[in-house]
């Protein structure tokens, strides 16, 4: 039962939504509600919010929460590679996605492996997807996703933590793998072309001083660095509330105008904040997530613990501001 | 356990209705294919279009799939629906026609579809062709920006015609009518006073092929001239002395080992069917060798990236040539057959035997002191990555994919060199006219000879094709200017086409010069689809379509296999799909846009109205005798008659050929690779043939048909024994390779008898911006202006707003270490000085580059003199002043700004910057064997200093005339080194090929 669900799953998470899915959807409460009475609209509602979501803002792969570089098809991404071909197992044939690393196929792969009784499996879910699934689906919580994707996450949440044994990791032990460091790819920071001047010089005597604004972007941009998903909607919220215009870019580019713009308006402080804010929901969220599964304590440890040296970070960055 | 997890589970466990994997395991999803085991969909019901499709194509308009579809599925095209994606969320319906067309922007002539509004008859957007073979349905940024260049609101919509001084910036509206009227009454009155070489043709992106060739011989003209010279010819004259054909087309798809010198992942020819191939062999595991001094894209993604002092790539590749040969580890048998090591020894060796032994001890010691170490030495690449390279060359099983094109051939003195030591690869490996290997392109193109192909002319144009460079690809078109400052000749009608010399080439300053003073420039019309720099100086400005507003074929060597597609415009195909009567092109395009081939016929009749000139006939239907010839007519004939393959696909679907082509825009000729040098002789050219007993050549007596492709080929009339038709290998009578010797010309006679015998083996020439030439303590340095942006095309993408808000600046890559040196910081000001003047321009601090080394992109830098005239989204309105004779000073007034315009868009532009106009601080270096434009740079660059300002530019045309002198000195002229009395060899490939008569040198 588990295994057949943790297949289905795995094939929603995987691609849009089909026709041939329907007849299933319905029977399963939770997700059937979730779905409109017009087929068509349905499923063309369905497959723009997985656009929306995992297309531009959620990118559903491991290596982007737990590789250093937060980069697809990473280090770590070689490591889930390395266990699928230990375990014998393979991606089937056609399926669509950018790295194997991906949450969908990660389910379908844990399904068959529980199936078949394989060795493997025990590792890929205490070492993979019970370090970073949680934090994927609770980001994709705060992107606001349409009811059935949130109920997908909390059913696929609740599936991988009621799969999980009790203790998984050794006390005192940090879940996450040693990788190797983030390739340097930029050397010497220098704006691109095209681009003014403006990131260091504009932070300089103003708050950042001392830091260089690439150390700023590489901890907040990074998951495994930060203990979050900094999503491009959290920066957009962040920036609205403080009544600052908007942004369109990527992550990197979104962060740094948003910093920009704060800096000229003399609102670093009240950006700071926002983000510890952000950070100490967060915070609460991994605790409420522990109290209802004891066995998941070690990694909410190991995430909270990065989210209050965010905090800290941030506090310290403010300080330099003020000074 | 979570109580909804737990119904959920319940739940699960009593399903009724079986699940994707469950029905994809059944094997029962041909109808319903799931996303996990869902396969692609083939487009079998095309004859001769094997096109794979992606998966998504087979979902249609969300009744039976949903989701974010590829491609509607084309028995759709002609009533396909999809949301307003302006109006959602709403979900309001528009409907479309889905009309085939050719993208115009870059050579590549990828598919597009165009949607058609089938209320407004606008186009909404353009996305790719899936049954194109080439492009395969994927386009790069351009493509769909072909939507900005129709919308474009800065575009010339109407004739217009100068009044005033030529370059005052004065038009006024006129008709078509009394275009050609103007125009046919002046080149009668030319042609018939025997005039015909003081017109000329010169054209910068064709787009089409075969036309002006029907054109310009029916007119009887040898005034064809090309962009060739600022870009490939270097490249040309490397391939064609080994092979006589002169272009690469490596099988990318199928290679083990691909080695480009160029960034096709990102740009040039043909980056979109080169890219999406490479990455296919990259997954199925080759591995990409990539050799460019900039950290391009292309250099990021490839295994080895080897960053070569520009001009030093030829000593890295005879490395692994001397590799090869000193290990062993080459086809030994295929040099052996197809190689003209007898030829070489026969000539170099006489005394010694002439044994493939001999052949093959010779070339150790030709090649010994290209060693890693030298090689490392040159271009300061280690050594040891060099070492590796050459073992995964060696190690290519046949499958070697190279390719060379712009890049360092383009750049470097004696850059052809580099050509011939890539192909000297393909060679030693075997790899050539195999899968994964490289063929030569027109063994995968097809150009249809049209239905009344005229004579060749007997004229030579000493303005074009001057006696100076007898082995040059192709004309002198850069030299214009100093030919006719020095007398050469004067030019009466000047047509430059999609053509913008005084951006685009270098020494722009003395083509300016030259296009105001009309004693020199008689008339000047710019047949352009948008403003330029050069349209400003012409006479008649006349609006042409972009890629959805004309007719033309196409048919590139974008991989292994060979296809021919069509241009159309598509609002024209639409209206006549709904019945309407359209006689002209320009009745259905905007304003009065029109295209070349109907004002090609037109102009042909005003100027031969009563046949009396013997130009008219070209130009009559072959469907109605006597009538004028329509554009429908003109391709028809070709789709019915030489398009071999195509009439039997169009009768199995039912329709004519030319609907075919309407309906799918492409037709796959051939799908995979063929080798046509080791095809068997006719059977028929055999009856009167003679075998050279010496060199096994085969020549027959029997006339050649007429080849239905008219791709232009090198030309062997033979002597009193008939033309040379193949050779003999073994038992079998070959056709060979299009050269003298129908081998591959390791040796050249070719070069050693028209005066190079040093260069008649692959070797290395010292670029003229070779380390020894450039002192770094004196801030000089070696300048890449070539490289290209993924984003633009040259000069005819500034009427795209998406593509400039993309990239629209062109700082100047320096190294850290050189940054240190001269202090300078990213965007500081730097001036950057040439033999003939000096620009400003801010600098960009980058690893990216080597040290020594500095580069611009060529992109960039638009201007215009009016502030109402010309593309407003991507030039600066500057000031251009005379300040002495030949000493001229440019500097920008004001950057670009929003404007009022219909495009509610133009209001909103953010960026000010459009970078900085190099090419007019370039003087003219024509490689004196190849003519190719010599691109790079000696330059010298400081710090800005105090007086000058961001996009300054100062230029002395005495100077560039001076430089022009120089090399012009360097060259060996065909009257003094001529074995037989003639201008070129006549062998060689020459587009727009005169009689034999006219190749014959005038007596002095």
């Amino acid at each position: 039962m588990i295994t057949h669900a943790l297949q289905l799953m795995g094939n929603y998470w995987l691609e849009e939504i089909q026709p041939e899915d329907l007849p299933v959807l319905k029977q399963l409460p939770g997700l059937a509600e979730a779905l409109s009475d017009d087929q068509a609209d349905a499923l063309t509602d369905l497959a723009v919010e997985y656009q929306r979501l995992f297309g531009f803002n959620l990118p559903p792969y491991e290596s982007v929460f737990i590789d250093p570089s937060a980069m697809l098809n990473a280090p770590a991404t070689a490591r889930v590679e390395r266990l699928y071909q230990q375990a014998g197992w393979a991606p089937p044939a056609g399926v669509r996605y950018a790295a194997p690393d991906h949450i969908g196929l990660e389910l379908l792969a844990l399904a068959d492996m529980l199936q078949t009784d394989m060795l493997a499996a025990p590792p890929l879910l205490i070492n993979h997807l019970a370090l970073w699934a949680p934090i994927f689906l609770l980001t994709l919580e705060r992107l606001d996703p349409h009811p059935f994707y949130a109920r997908l996450a909390e059913l696929t949440l609740a599936l991988i933590l009621e799969t999980l044994p009790d203790n998984p990791i050794p006390s005192g032990i940090d879940p996450f793998p040693s990788l190797p460091p983030a390739p340097v790819y930029r050397g010497t920071y220098q704006p691109a072309p095209g681009q003014p001047e403006l990131e260091v010089e504009a932070l300089k005597g103003q708050p950042i001083q001392g830091d260089s604004l690439r150390q700023v972007l590489d901890h907040l941009l990074i998951p495994r660095a930060a203990g979050l998903y900094l999503t491009r909607q959290d920066l957009a919220a962040a920036a609205l509330a403080l009544e600052l215009p908007g942004v369109v870019g990527d992550r990197e580019h979104t962060l740094k105008t948003v910093l920009q713009l704060a800096a000229q308006y003399e609102l670093l402080s009240e950006l700071f904040e926002q983000l510890v804010n952000l950070c100490q929901r967060e915070i609460s969220a991994y605790a409420d997530l522990e109290r209802d599964n004891p066995a998941w304590a070690a990694y909410a440890k190991a995430w909270q613990q990065r989210l209050e040296n965010t905090i800290q970070f941030l506090r310290q960055l403010d300080l330099q501001a003020m000074a | 356990m979570n109580k909804r997890l737990n119904r959920f589970l319940e739940a699960v466990a009593n399903l009724s209705s079986p699940t994707r994997l469950e029905l994809a395991q059944a094997g029962a999803a041909s109808q319903q294919q799931s996303a996990v085991h869902r396969k692609a969909a083939n487009f079998s019901a095309l004859p001769g279009t094997q096109v794979s499709l992606p998966s998504a194509s087979e979902r249609t308009d969300g009744d039976e799939q949903v989701g974010l579809s590829s491609y509607p599925p084309v028995e759709k095209w002609d009533e396909w629906e999809e949301y307003d994606p302006k109006a959602w969320p709403e979900r309001i319906k528009r409907r479309y026609m889905l009309i085939p067309t050719l993208c115009f922007n870059c050579e590549s002539a990828c598919g597009l579809l165009g949607y058609v509004d089938k209320d407004s008859l606008e186009i909404q957007k353009f996305e790719g062709n899936p049954l194109h073979p080439g492009s395969r349905g994927r386009n790069c940024a351009k493509g769909p920006a072909t939507h900005n260049q129709v919308y474009d609101p800065e575009r010339v919509l109407f004739p217009l015609k100068r009044v005033g001084k030529r370059g005052e910036g004065k038009w006024v509206r006129v008709t078509w009518d009394q275009v050609l009227d103007d125009l046919g009454a002046r080149l009668r009155k030319a042609f018939q006073e025997q005039r015909h070489n003081e017109v000329i043709y010169h054209v910068g992106r064709p787009g089409h092929d075969g036309l002006m060739e029907w054109i310009l011989f029916a007119w009887g003209l040898d005034s064809h001239n090309s962009h060739t010279n600022v870009c490939s010819s270097g490249a040309r004259a490397g391939y064609a002395f080994w092979m006589g054909l002169d272009r690469p087309s490596p099988d990318h798809a199928k290679a083990r080992v691909i080695l480009l010198i160029s960034s096709h992942l990102e740009t040039g020819h043909y980056f979109n069917p080169h890219a999406q191939r490479i990455m296919e062999a990259k997954m199925d595991g080759a591995r990409l060798i990539v050799l460019d001094t900039r950290l391009s894209n292309t250099a990021s993604l490839a295994d080895y990236w080897l960053s070569p002092w520009p001009g030093s790539e030829a000593p890295i590749l005879l490395a692994i040539v001397n590799y090869l040969i000193h290990t062993g580890r080459y086809n030994r048998e295929f040099v052996k057959t197809w190689v003209n090591w007898k030829q070489y020894l026969k000539a170099e060796w006489p005394t010694e035997p002439c044994t493939f032994e001999t052949f093959e001890a010779k070339l150790k010691e030709l090649y010994k002191d290209y060693t890693f170490d030298f090689a490392a030495a040159e271009s300061g690449v280690e050594a040891e990555v060099i070492r590796q390279v050459a073992e995964e060359v060696a190690r290519c099983e046949g499958k070697l994919a190279t390719h060379t094109w712009r890049s360092t051939t383009a750049g470097n003195l004696g850059g052809w060199q580099v050509a011939r030591a890539l192909w000297f690869l393909n060679v030693l490996t075997g790899s050539i006219g195999v899968e994964g290997g490289t063929s030569a392109n027109a063994w995968d193109k097809w150009v249809p000879r049209p239905h009344n192909l005229p004579p060749h002319p007997n004229r030579w144009n000493e303005l074009t094709w001057p006696e100076e460079y007898p082995l040059t690809f192709y004309e002198l078109s850069i030299l214009l200017p100093h030919f006719l400052k020095e007398g050469r000749g004067k030019v009466d009608t000047y047509f430059t086409r999609v053509y913008n010399p005084v951006w685009t080439n270098p020494d722009g300053m003395s083509w300016m010069e030259v296009l105001t003073d009309e004693e020199k420039m008689g008339l000047h019309i710019c047949l352009t689809p948008t403003w330029s720099e050069t349209a400003w100086f012409a006479d008649y400005v006349l609006p042409m379509g972009h890629a959805p507003e004309r007719h033309d074929i196409s048919s590139q060597e974008t991989h292994g296999g060979r296809w021919i597609a069509f241009r159309q415009p598509v609002r024209r195909v639409a209206l006549e799909k709904l019945g309407k009567d359209v006689n002209y092109t320009y009745e259905a395009n905007p304003g009065e846009v029109w295209e070349e081939t109907e004002f090609w016929i037109e102009l042909s009749w005003r100027i031969d109205p009563d046949g009396s000139m013997g130009i008219r006939q070209y130009f009559e239907s072959p469907y109605q005798p006597g009538e004028k010839l329509t554009v429908n007519e003109y391709f028809r004939w070709m789709f019915e008659n030489t398009v071999p393959g195509l009439p039997e696909a169009s009768a199995d679907q039912g329709l004519t050929p030319l609907e075919y082509m309407r309906k799918y825009g492409a037709f796959e000729i051939r799908s995979g690779v063929e080798a046509p040098y080791l095809q068997p002789v006719e059977a028929e050219l055999l009856k009167q043939a003679t075998v050279d007993a010496d060199s096994h050549l085969v020549y027959s007596q029997t006339p050649a048909p007429a080849s239905p492709n008219i791709t232009p080929h090198p030309a062997f009339p033979g002597d009193e024994r008939g033309r040379l038709v193949g050779i003999q290998v073994g038992d079998q009578v070959l056709r060979g390779f299009d050269t003298p010797s129908r081998l591959l010309e390791f040796y050249s006679p070719t070069l050693r008898d028209w005066g190079w015998p040093e260069y008649a083996i692959p070797g290395y020439i010292h670029s003229h911006v070779h380390p020894e030439k450039i002192d770094p303590q004196a801030g000089e340095f070696a300048l890449i202006p070539t490289f290209r942006l993924p984003t633009l095309i040259h000069t005819r993408s500034g009427n795209s707003k998406w593509l400039y808000e993309i990239s629209h600046k062109n700082p100047l890559w320096m190294h850290p270490k050189d940054a240190a040196r001269l202090g300078v910081r990213t965007n500081d000001l730097v001036r950057v000085s040439t033999e003939i003047g000096y620009y400003v321009i801010k600098a960009w601090v980058t690893e990216g580059i080597r040290p020594g080394v500095v580069a611009c992109s060529h992109h960039m830098g638009r201007w215009r003199l009016q502030d109402n005239a010309m593309e407003r989204w991507s030039s600066a309105l500057v000031d251009l002043t005379l300040q002495g004779e030949g000493h001229w000073k440019m500097r920008h007034k004001q950057a670009v700004m929003p404007f009022e315009s219909s495009d509610p868009d133009s209001k909103r532009i953010w960026w000010s910057d459009v970078g900085v106009h190099q090419n007019l601080t370039f003087p003219v270096h024509p490689d004196p064997i190849s003519g190719m434009h010599c691109w790079h740079q000696k330059v010298k660059v400081e710090k800005a200093q105090p007086e000058d300002r961001y996009g300054d530019i100062y230029v002395d045309t005495n100077k560039a005339h001076e430089v022009y002198r120089e090399w012009l000195a360097m060259t060996r002229s065909a009257s003094r080194v001529s074995p037989d009395g003639t201008r070129r060899p006549y062998w060689l490939l020459r587009p727009f090929r005169p009689t034999r008569d006219a190749y014959q040198l005038p007596e002095k």
